[in-house]
């Protein structure tokens, strides 16, 4: 069975997709990061993370027309899964119990 | 087709070794993606975009070439492992049959063999069926088994596992073992997991 609990940076890129909708890949992934969590994102390393959640069932892609701009190469759209939501709902709750009482600097 | 009309060329080598680091599933999506950023970027300085892209590559070169030959190696690490193991165990034998050396601990050296040649194998086959970042460190784990088992042996009995009539074969073994592995990495390869990774329908 496959974990559900999340790493950070896939909660990072689950964020992103829901943030980003219907115009989610792997550029605009790595700019919605980079934007919200203020730090330097590869785009080889939101690749391999969207792929990984693929193989859970977390997200769920689509190919795109190929534009000259990409030598000629389609987008991978992606989108969030049900299971994903879910899973992300979760992490989010468990940190929310975890920051719980907190005092932070 | 590629059409390759791209106002701004990015580093020929980077862009060809990403091309040969990349998996075949992820491929088109992430060069294509890299090209187009790149683009975007070089729209508003050149060297900073080519900088960026070598950057990128430095980030991504390593993990991507492990995840593109992971399956392989895997096979072949668990191939290797087994075959230290059963080298060491053969190589023993031998030297208690021909009466080189005669150690009541001998049979203590073979099962700290046999379990590194275990504990590697599980390893690199965890490595070659899920081919992430993970796999990486599971191979590197194994390989360091690998190259410990016969220091631990060693180091265990203060015995000498080298000595030398059993050279060839422990070799011959290896050389068996290691195809042998190759072929259950193809095997696996062919298997229904690795669909996405051979640019199956998504």
């Amino acid at each position: 069975m496959a974990k559900t609990h999340l790493g950070e940076f896939e909660i990072f890129v689950l964020s992103a997709l829901l943030h980003l909708g219907d115009d989610a890949y792997g550029v605009t992934v790595s700019r919605e990061i980079e934007d919200r969590a203020e730090r330097t994102v590869s785009i080889a390393a939101v690749h391999t993370t969207l792929l990984r959640l693929e193989k859970k069932g977390f997200v769920s892609s689509r190919i795109g027309e190929p534009t000259a701009r990409r030598g000629g190469r389609a987008r991978r759209y992606f989108r969030i899964e049900a299971p994903g939501a879910k899973a992300l709902a979760k992490a989010y709750k468990t940190l929310e119990s975890m920051r719980e009482g907190l005092v932070l600097p | 087709m590629r059409q390759q009309l791209l106002p701004n060329d990015p580093p020929r080598l980077a862009l060809r070794v990403f091309e040969l680091c990349t998996p075949r599933d992820m491929q088109d999506a992430l060069v294509g993606d890299l090209l187009e950023e790149f683009d975007c970027r070089a729209a508003h300085d050149l060297r900073q975009a080519r900088r960026w892209f070598w950057k990128q590559l430095m980030a991504a070169a390593i993990p991507l070439g492990l995840r593109r030959v992971g399956l392989p190696l895997g096979a072949l690490s668990a191939g290797a492992g087994s075959a230290i193991g059963a080298s060491v165990l053969v190589g023993i034998a031998l030297e208690r049959t021909i009466g080189v050396v005669s150690d009541p601990g001998l049979a203590l050296v073979a099962c700290v063999a046999t379990l590194c040649a275990l504990i590697s194998s599980t390893c690199a086959a965890l490595a070659a069926r899920r081919v992430d970042a993970t796999s990486g460190k599971a191979m590197l784990a194994s390989l360091g088994l690998i190259v410990l088992a016969p220091e631990l042996s060693h180091a265990a009995l203060r015995v000498d596992t080298s000595p030398t009539p059993s050279l060839y074969v422990p070799l011959l073994l290896a050389l068996i073992a290691t195809f042998i592995g190759l072929l259950i990495g193809r095997k696996m390869a062919s298997a229904p997991h690795s669909a996405s990774r051979t640019g199956a329908p998504i």
